[in-house]
């Protein structure tokens, strides 16, 4: 029974197939009615698959793919029109044919469902009377009740060889071996060969394997010491790299795999949402690594679905709107800067923005504060939050609970980023970008703890190492937390081996914050628009790794995304950088995929809770800055500090910058009179908070800087007093807060024309 | 009760059996790797030809205490998910035995 095993396998594949082009041809057939080719090779199709099922045995197949093709062969006759009503049908006997075949390839029978139902609705479309199934597969033509002058129409195509592409389907019938036919189905594939996926797939683990052999013949080829060693070691180099991208092409595959299927669904869907839509397609040829494509699939029929749902308007409503009643659906895929795009456009109403804001307060996802300050792009990346459905019926088609929130959680598990652009009344674009293949990556090797770990090179940066002497003032403690300063830019610190052990550190300073003792290094991650500093002990080695996935067991670990076997044989996990910057609470907890851009005098809130810088005011009162608009903090030797004509300069290696003496500027202090800006010793260390006035960095000096804590904004009351923007009861003791406008009003900042007298150059 | 062979190992006090047509090999010396939070009974992940499988902590996994770490022996067994290697003690002497001999509990 081996062979008919085969046989069975090869019929269930060649079908598939041809299911999958049918549904294409269905719905173009549906959009050209007159288009004979296709329905002939619709025909054809059917005709072969009830062929190899007669000859198999299914007779439940058979019977559904003869009730098919009784339709079918009206329409081509032309007895019958195509209505939208019989397309459906036709739809629905390729769905069934679907179901028998996968019963089939499980229990080796079509099951034991006779679909007569759908049998019934086929013959009363076409009109004609159930008839009885032909007694073999050779001849079902003949079983047909033609009348007299069809039966000669039909002998008289046959005497004369008749090359009508209508009737080219009959001339199969009268052969005898049907699984022959089988063949004119696969004929216009040019030069390929079907290859087992399994078969791909060890393969590609051999390659992994070639290159974790060529790592280390490369580790041994490092100490130098054999020519011969090093050009074979060069040359292997070469052939693995070849290799391996000639085995990762392999894999690739045209997204049109995916998007041959979208045409049905789009017809389906639109037709349950009583709207018109039509779907086009540019590059389609676009390939991506099959991996890849099966997990795309999803989330892409789930945009699609939400474009048709939400997007697209009724018919009556587009054309008041002056549009075309069809909408229209563009799928475009391109590769760009090592990535594969894909974009998913409709011309419908946009996103609503108000139903957006008012879904958002609706649900607290966001406060009323902040969603008052968001942009139209920030409100579109509300859509993305977990539980936001602006579905008012949930369809049994889109709304099944199932958000974009999975779709972006799908999207970005590949690696991959979802965006979403929109314009009212236009139309909405949501953009799609992936890694063209996941499993051989570039990645750096690093050490925390005794364990090593890899790090996907697409979300480094670069590399710093910190030497705890020399840049101890990079370090920042913020209240618990640590942030490192990179060429005048503030990133929060997160230290592995605290986030995989946590408890068991002992490196933290008074506050708590973790301070790094020994030399080590800081890797700089970029995630979407963010930054951050992941402090490791040891930066070992960059090479491109073979990735493997996580065993069941393994998987409940949050921060990798795989393993893979380093050059010595053993394993490393890799990390899952935006996993862990998640757990790390890195950039907070409110997912929002852009930061809103706050003005300069506009507190910026998450919820209605604000950062402050405290600092101590002369006369040991209380006064505080958004830490916002805090760039950085600086300790600025006095003798670097110079005055020319009242205003203050300090002096260091990339510049000037100008300095403002809070003190002095706000009035009604203890009186410090002018020439006594500068405190008395030379060796004396100013506090500098340095801040931005157009764009041009101040500092702002102050007399002491205590933390920073979250204040709630509620019931500020006003300043008493020019530059003090509010007052506010912060941990007991009343506090100004600094209007930061007022007290940089003084400060020139258009550029310096010439060094003024009085300044030493240089040094 | 039909006639099949299991192979028996120590885990702690316990001597505890599995069908031997399950277990795939006996696996000495390499050190897994840790894997950080994850299951506890997870001892970590070793290489075994080219393949990453995650070792299993026996003990661990029914209950005893952990038993010291440099005592590490797995059992190379096969699952339905894949290969998986068992950490039992490495005192273990793999004991075939016939099921015939088992009496039921």
């Amino acid at each position: 029974m081996g062979e008919m095993d085969e046989v069975v396998a090869e019929f269930l594949a060649e079908s598939r197939e041809g299911l999958d082009s049918l549904d294409r041809d269905f719905v173009a057939l549906e959009a050209n009615p007159g288009d004979t080719e296709t329905l002939a090779r619709i025909f054809r199709c059917a005709h072969t698959i009830k062929g190899t099922a007669g000859f198999l045995g299914f007779s439940n197949l058979v019977s559904v793919t003869h009730a098919g093709e009784n339709l079918l062969s009206r329409l081509r006759d032309g007895e019958v029109a195509i209505t939208p009503e019989i397309t459906s049908a036709l739809l629905a006997m390729v769905d069934a044919v679907r179901t028998m075949l996968e019963v089939a390839e499980t229990t080796g029978r079509d099951g034991e469902d006779s679909h007569a139902p759908l049998i019934a609705e086929m013959d009363r479309l076409s009109g004609a009377p159930p008839d009885e199934l032909p007694r073999n597969a050779d001849a079902p033509e003949t079983a047909l009740p033609f009348s007299a002058s069809e039966a000669h129409q039909i002998l008289q195509n046959e005497l004369h060889g008749e090359a009508a592409p209508a009737h080219e389907g009959s001339a199969p019938t009268r052969r005898t071996q049907t699984y022959g036919a089988l063949e004119a189905t696969a004929a216009s594939a040019p030069e390929t060969i079907r290859v087992d996926v399994r078969l791909i797939d060890r393969l590609m683990d051999l390659a992994g394997e070639l290159l974790l052999t060529r790592n280390q013949i490369g580790q041994l080829n490092a100490r130098g010491e054999d020519p011969l060693l090093a050009a074979a070691s060069h040359r292997l180099n070469l052939v693995t790299a070849e290799l391996q991208e000639g085995i990762t092409k392999m894999r690739m595959m045209p997204l049109d795999n995916v998007f041959s299927k979208f045409p049905r669904i789009v017809r389906d869907l639109a037709r349950a949402c009583k709207k018109q839509v039509r779907i086009e397609f540019d590059g389609r040829s676009t390939e991506l690594d099959k991996t890849l494509i099966e997990a795309i699939k999803d989330p892409l029929t789930h945009l699609l679905r939400n474009a048709i749902d939400h997007g697209i308007e009724l018919p009556a409503e587009r054309v008041r709107k002056g549009k075309p009643a069809e909408g229209l659906l563009t799928v475009r895929a391109f590769h760009e800067g090592g990535q594969v795009h894909i974009h998913i456009s409709d011309d419908g109403a946009g996103i609503q923005f108000d139903r957006v804001r008012s879904r958002a307060l609706g649900r607290n996802l966001v406060s009323p504060e902040t969603l008052a300050r968001m942009s139209d792009d920030e409100l579109s990346s509300l859509i993305f939050l977990p539980g936001f459905s602006t579905a008012n019926t949930v369809t049994s088609l889109s709304g099944r609970g199932v958000g974009l929130d999975v779709v972006k959680t799908n999207v970005e598990r590949i690696g991959g980023t979802v965006s979403v652009e929109s314009r009212a009344h236009r139309g909405t674009t949501f953009a799609i970008k992936m890694p063209l293949t996941l499993a051989i990556v570039p990645a750096l090797i690093v050490a925390a703890g005794r364990s090593r770990f890899a790090l996907p090179q697409v979300n480094i940066l670069e590399v710093v190492a910190y030497e705890p002497i020399r840049d101890q003032q990079k370090v920042e403690d913020f209240h618990g937390t640590s942030v490192f300063r990179l060429r005048g830019q503030l990133m929060p610190l997160v230290f592995l081996d605290r986030e995989l052990r946590p408890g068991a550190d002992d490196r933290l300073d008074a506050d708590g914050a973790a301070v790094p003792s020994g030399r080590v290094h800081i890797v700089v991650v970029k995630l979407a628009e963010r930054q951050f500093g992941l402090v490791v002990d040891r930066v070992l080695d960059q090479q491109e790794i073979v990735v493997k996935g996580l065993s069941r067991q393994a998987k409940g670990s949050p921060i990798f995304s795989g393993a893979t076997i380093l050059g010595d044989g053993r394993v490393a996990l890799i990390l899952d950088l935006p996993a862990l910057a998640h757990r790390a609470r890195v950039f907070g907890d409110k997912h929002v995929s852009r930061p809103p851009v706050s003005s300069a005098n506009e507190p910026r809130s998450e919820g209605d809770q604000v950062s402050m810088l405290l600092l101590r005011s002369p006369d040991d009162g209380r006064m505080a800055l958004p830490l916002s608009h805090v760039l950085r903090l600086e300790s600025v030797p006095q003798k670097a500090v110079d005055e020319v004509e009242g205003h203050l300069f300090w002096r260091h290696d990339e510049g000037t910058m100008p300095l403002v003496s809070v003190n002095a500027v706000i009035p009604e202090r203890r009186v410090v009179p002018r020439n006594e800006l500068l405190p008395q010793s030379a060796n004396a260390l100013l506090h500098v908070v340095v801040v931005q006035k157009q764009g041009v960095s101040v500092g702002l000096i102050v007399d002491d800087i205590f933390e920073v804590v979250d204040v709630s904004m509620r019931n500020p009351r006003v300043g008493s007093r020019p530059g003090i923007a509010a007052c506010l009861v912060i941990q007991g003791r009343v506090t100004e807060l600094l209007d930061l406008d007022y007290v940089l009003a003084a400060v020139d900042v258009t550029p310096a024309p010439a060094a003024p007298a009085g300044w030493v150059v240089g040094a | 009760m039909d006639s099949a062979t299991y192979t028996t190992f120590q885990v702690g006090d316990y001597w505890i059996g599995m069908d031997a047509q399950r277990v795939q090999e006996a696996l000495h010396g390499e050190e897994p790797t840790e894997v950080p939070l994850a299951h506890p009974a997870l001892r970590g992940l070793i290489n075994v030809r080219g393949q990453i499988v995650p070792v299993v902590d026996l003990r661990t996994r029914i209950g005893l205490a952990p038993g010291p770490e440099s005592s590490v022996a797995c059992l190379l067994t096969r699952t339905a998910g894949g290969p998986v290697a068992l950490a039992v003690d490495p005192t273990s002497d793999l004991v075939g035995i016939d099921s015939t001999t088992m009496i039921p509990l």
